[in-house]
């Protein structure tokens, strides 16, 4: 049982941020939910039950709604004449009771259960439906923003069409098809290096993300926090559960009101125990997603969703440290935007940068892209592709538009499009999530193909009809849009005129010199000169903008990095005609100081 | 900064940067393109970048390796059009542009330096320096390195009072670019680093924020020099060549002699480049030392050696080189650009005496104006300054006069060449780099089988034996560097009898390439020129 100074600080905290005494106690550990289910049991004079392994029968349970069922935290578990047996996390409220008794035609015996219980159960009996909803909801909503298929079939007739064109130009008149080629892929290189840079400097030097001061989080009233859900999706985690619990517990956010959900796939049992070990407080929730292809982080986020409590939504992912006030911070900055903010990205960087080269790279890079293009692109109000975590929702506009698409292997950067194509806005904040950055080259080509791999696909779904997303987003979007997620692209080049560029000074080939005439040199030249230094400073100032000034001379070796990421580049392209949906899996846990 | 504040300022800065764009480009047609004050460094600037696009086949490498090639390259976006280029029009349009960004630099440093509506009075009065209005108004390629290093110095100094990466970023970026506009900037990048590495020690900044700070100002300089110095080494062999070949200007030696290149002598030229050049430097100099010693006020002692490192310059080059013509005129400039923002550091610096610094600014930059005028008349070395003065004084046009020193004004002479081929239309061999203002003014290199074509060997040996096509030879007669001249000297006189003038210009002489030429050996084919007995000129004389 809890003792004084343990009731006393419940109390304390009760004070602070509102909620049941029995809630904070089982939260904070305390006591155990059957425990305070005992005690809630003998105080209203209810019986309780325990649903651990009972099979329902679905007939019985469907008498009330499924989304209903969730959304109250009941379930019908037996039916006898004219009564049904409810198993009640807490005591309904006459209204809901009189609600209910009118809608099944019978009498409610409420029987009470832990919170937990319930939704175990409604997960075994509603777990397929589930699934089939996390799988298809974006489909049969609005299967024009799907990527479940890869080309749609006006793309295949238009890429057909314009393989043949080329085709055709190369027998009838190859050196000019080729040198029309090499122009158009250098006025596109040029062009994404441009506009990134024009991005970067917006940024550079200002503080563009909406900022949260110390004295608007004092200012906070925790009576008034919203409960806030955060999906977590893990898979072959179990190493890394017990510090991710850490962190989570960590949060400066009260715990009555955080509705953690750790989603694991059904096949992943070595994570699932390891979960079930910790035996965890209320509000950690574990979902089982049912194994059913795609076997995809978003389809684990969107059945997530489902049962998600919150009015605000945020993704972590297992490794992940935000700083604890990051969601008080996220609660002030909505409060602070305009109606349409639907999304406020956290920045992202990493704990393990000084960890060897591939680290470094990699965090100058994170710097360069969420502390100076993502809030470039914010000023500019154009699409921002969101980063794979710390991006913080409102609950009911993410359902509204279909939530994630778990065809898409950046699930993240196509939802930012969606979103802004929807007329919603998104932000970046002034606050951080670290991360635990790849060390390993193997493992980070696998997430970089991966990424490449859903830029390529969310820019394929979007452009399927290019002239209604010129209409959608306006001018201005509609280029970004090109020249950010289509910008993936130069990394297919950057191989193709390295080559050229390495052949040439070595052999002089006059067939090489003949592919750039005139103004597609120029355009090739400025190009190889300005584009490879405009990406070499942007990382640089990125570094720089972040205060990693320690990195500033690994910047200087980014053209190595740049070689590693169009090697992923290639590998994400191939697989996206092989294997479009497959998952590739970023193992975590690398840091070898932290597993220290 | 809120939205509106921004805005405000860009329209402020867009105002300033169009008024004083339109106003130079005024003044600079008028001067270049109606009164024939064309400086010749531009005018072969505008060959090159001609070059660069309208070449057969179209040619990067027409910009050249001596000179700072970002001269150059700035002409290019104007002379895309051919007829910008022989029409004149593209120098001043492009030199008016860089004035309204040096102007605009200028007016964010003094808003920086909270100078009130004032400064919008000391801009006039800058913009009326003679100097800065030659330079901005006539084409020459001084003032995109004054342009950039405004910029530059502006950047420093706000990055010094704010500590903020993006002056840095922006700041080296200029520095750098100003490196391949005039190699004499490469010391002010130098000091430049000097300046951010030192102000962060003095802060305590950890060696981490140093370095990288470092890294960040000096990449895009190193870049760019590497890049040129690879350039070099690929194309010419010396990557480092450029150091030591280059002069940006045609400046008049005629008279260099009657002073003696001793440091006495160095010195007497040097205090008259600032006197005459930049003599409100004469007083912020020492007022930025008073200021670094009184108030211990860094900056103040930087730009007080920026300004030493300005006036020594030329000086050093004087002397190494043996030449006191490299106290040209021109240099006062970067010293006149240390001055301006020193005067706006002295105004943030001394707040208590604003409204004084403001006024001792306006009276300085007033007296200036009629020395500074005076000067283009007067100085020594210059390069078109004085026919500038006497093409503003008298409204008269200047062709066929001299500028100070001997320096002939004015393109008739290639105008008339020019008009001649184009109405021919033949193809002609030409050393570009004697001939470019003929080239210029025809608007198609094309029509030139020239050294920049394919590159100096195999425009030797066309020079040699010349292809089928090419039907003239075009020489330039008063320049004994004209490689086709010491090839065919004789036929270059009008002395060859093979070679039919077929028409000649006082600096110009196109010849008719007899049939046959380089069946024999081109010495053979230089002997018989030389032993040929009298010229035979059918073609009536040009103007």
């Amino acid at each position: 049982m809890a003792t004084e100074d343990q009731i006393a600080e419940a109390l304390e905290v009760q004070q602070r941020s509102g909620g049941r005494i029995g809630e904070i106690l089982v939260h904070s550990g305390v006591i155990s939910e059957q425990a305070l289910l005992a005690v809630l049991s003998e105080h209203f004079d209810v019986q309780h039950v325990d649903l651990t392994g009972f099979q329902a029968d679905p007939a019985i349970a469907e008498r009330i709604p499924e989304p209903l069922a969730r959304t109250l935290g009941i379930v019908p578990v037996a039916a006898t004449d004219g009564v049904l047996f409810v198993a009640v996390a807490e005591r309904l409220d006459p209204v809901t009771r009189d609600q209910l008794r009118a809608d099944t035609g019978s009498e409610l015996r409420e029987l009470l259960a832990t919170r937990s219980s319930i939704d175990e159960l409604l997960q075994r009996i509603y777990g397929e439906r589930y699934v089939r909803d996390a799988r298809l909801g974006l489909v049969e909503r609005n299967p024009q923003d799907s990527a479940h298929e890869v080309l749609s079939g006006g793309q295949k007739f238009a890429f057909g069409a314009l393989l043949v064109l080329i085709l055709v130009a190369l027998v009838l008149a190859p050196l000019a098809t080729l040198i029309a080629l090499t122009g158009a892929c250098s006025v596109f290189y040029l062009a994404v290096s441009l506009y990134r840079f024009r991005l970067a400097y917006l940024a550079l030097g200002h503080k563009l993300e909406i900022e949260v001061t110390d004295e608007e989080l004092a200012a906070l009233d925790e009576h008034d926090l919203p409960v806030y859900t955060l999906l977590l999706p893990l898979y072959h985690e179990a190493n890394i559960v017990d510090r991710l619990t850490a962190g989570i517990d960590a949060l400066d956010y009260p715990r009555t009101k955080l509705d953690v959900k750790l989603l694991c796939e059904a096949d992943d049992t070595e994570t699932i125990e390891a979960i079930r070990a910790l035996a965890l407080p209320p509000h950690y929730q574990l979902l089982v997603v049912p194994d059913a292809e795609p076997k995809t982080k978003p389809k684990a986020c969107n059945y997530g969703l489902l049962h998600a409590r919150g009015d605000y939504v945020v993704i972590y992912d297992g490794e992940d440290r935000p700083d604890p006030d990051q969601l008080k911070k996220a609660v002030v900055a909505f409060a602070k935007s305009g109606d349409d903010v639907t999304c406020i990205q956290a920045k992202l960087n990493f704990f393990n940068r000084d960890q060897n080269l591939l680290t470094r790279w990699f965090a100058i890079e994170y710097a360069m892209h969420f502390d100076l293009v993502l809030p470039g692109l914010d000023t500019d109000g154009v699409p921002i592709p969101l980063g794979g975590t710390s991006n913080h929702f409102v609950t009911a506009r993410l359902r509204e538009l279909g939530a994630w698409d778990p065809f898409n292997v950046t699930e993240d950067a196509d939802l930012g499009v969606r979103l802004h194509k929807a007329g919603f806005a998104t932000s970046v904040m002034d606050s951080t999530t670290l991360e635990e950055a790849n060390s390993e080259i193997g493992n980070w080509i696998r997430q970089r193909s991966r990424w490449c791999k859903g830029y390529f696909q969310t820019w394929l779904v979007h452009m399927r009809h290019p002239f209604r997303l010129l209409g959608q987003l306006g001018l201005k979007s509609f280029l970004s849009f090109n020249l950010v997620v289509g910008g993936a692209f130069v990394f297919l080049l950057n191989p193709i005129f390295w080559a050229l560029t390495t052949v040439f000074v070595v052999t002089q080939a006059s067939q090489i010199q003949a592919l750039f005439p005139g103004f597609v040199f120029y355009a090739a030249a400025s190009m190889l000169f300005v584009g490879n230094f405009t990406f070499l400073y942007m990382n640089l100032a990125g570094a720089l903008q972040r205060g990693y000034f320690d990195l500033a001379k690994y910047a200087l070796l980014s053209p190595v990095y740049w070689g590693l990421m169009s090697w992923a580049a290639w590998k994400g392209a191939i697989q996206l005609v092989t294997k479009p949906f497959y998952w590739e899996k970023t193992v975590h846990g690398l840091d070898r100081r932290d597993g220290d | 900064m809120p939205m509106r504040v921004c805005a405000a300022r860009r329209l402020e800065g867009l105002a300033v940067f169009t008024v004083f764009t339109l106003l130079f480009g005024a003044l600079g047609y008028w001067v270049v393109c109606v009164l024939h004050v064309v400086p010749f460094e531009a005018l072969d600037r505008l060959t090159r970048a001609t070059m660069v696009w309208h070449n057969d086949p179209p040619k990067l490498a027409a910009i050249g390796f001596a000179f700072p090639p970002l001269i150059t390259v700035v002409l290019l976006p104007f002379v895309l059009v051919g007829s910008m280029g022989s029409s004149l029009v593209a120098l001043p349009v492009c030199s008016a542009i860089f004035g309204g960004i040096t102007m605009v630099a200028l007016h964010r440093v003094l808003a920086r330096a909270e100078v009130g509506p004032a400064r919008f009075l000391l801009l006039l009065l800058i913009a009326a320096n003679p100097l800065i209005a030659f330079a901005a108004a006539t084409g020459g390629g001084d003032i995109v390195g004054i342009a950039l290093i405004t910029v530059a110095m502006g950047a420093l100094v706000a990055w010094y009072a704010t500590v903020d990466t993006r002056y840095l970023v922006s700041g080296g970026l200029a520095f750098a670019m100003a490196c391949v506009a005039s190699y004499h900037f490469i010391g002010w990048l130098l000091l430049g680093a000097g300046v951010v590495g030192v102000t962060l020690m003095r802060h305590r900044a950890d060696e981490g924020e140093i370095e990288g700070s470092l890294v960040m100002f000096l990449t895009p300089g190193v870049f760019v020099l590497a890049l040129w110095a690879l350039f070099n080494a690929i194309v010419i062999g010396d990557p480092l060549s450029w150091l030591t070949d280059s002069a940006t200007t045609t400046v008049n030696a005629a008279s260099s002699s009657a002073i003696s290149t001793d440091v006495a002598g160095v010195a007497e030229q040097t205090f008259r480049l600032v006197l005459a050049g930049a003599p409100i430097a004469l007083v912020v100099l020492p007022a930025l030392v008073a200021c670094a010693v009184l108030q211990r006020n860094e900056l103040a002692a930087w730009l007080a050696l920026f300004g030493a490192f300005a006036v020594v310059t030329p000086a050093v080059l004087a002397l190494t080189r043996d030449d006191v013509s490299q106290i040209a005129l021109r240099e006062a400039l970067p010293i006149l650009v240390v001055a301006l923002v020193g005067i706006a550091w002295l105004h943030q610096s001394l707040p208590g005496a604003r409204t004084l610094v403001a006024a001792l600014a306006g009276i300085g930059l007033l007296v200036s104006i009629p020395i500074t005028w005076n000067a283009l008349d007067t100085y020594r070395y210059q390069s078109m300054e004085q026919a500038f003065h006497r093409a503003i004084s008298t409204g008269e046009d200047q062709e066929g006069t001299r500028s100070r020193g001997g320096l002939e004004v004015g393109v008739l002479s290639e105008r008339a060449m020019a008009e001649f081929l184009k109405t021919d239309g033949r193809r002609t061999l030409a050393d570009n780099a004697q001939t470019f203002g003929v080239i210029a003014l025809t608007g198609d290199p094309r029509q030139f089988l020239d050294r920049a074509d394919a590159g100096d060997d195999r425009w030797r040996a066309a020079a040699a034996r010349p292809p089928a096509d090419v039907r003239y030879f075009l020489f330039a007669k008063n320049a004994p560097s004209d490689e086709l001249r010491r090839l065919y000297p004789q036929a270059a006189r009008g002395n060859d009898p093979r070679f039919l003038t077929v028409f000649d210009t006082p600096r110009y002489r196109l010849v008719a390439v007899p049939a046959g030429l380089g069946r024999t050996s081109r010495i053979a084919a230089v002997r018989a020129g030389e032993t040929s007995a009298r010229p035979t000129t059918r073609s009536p004389e040009g103007p």
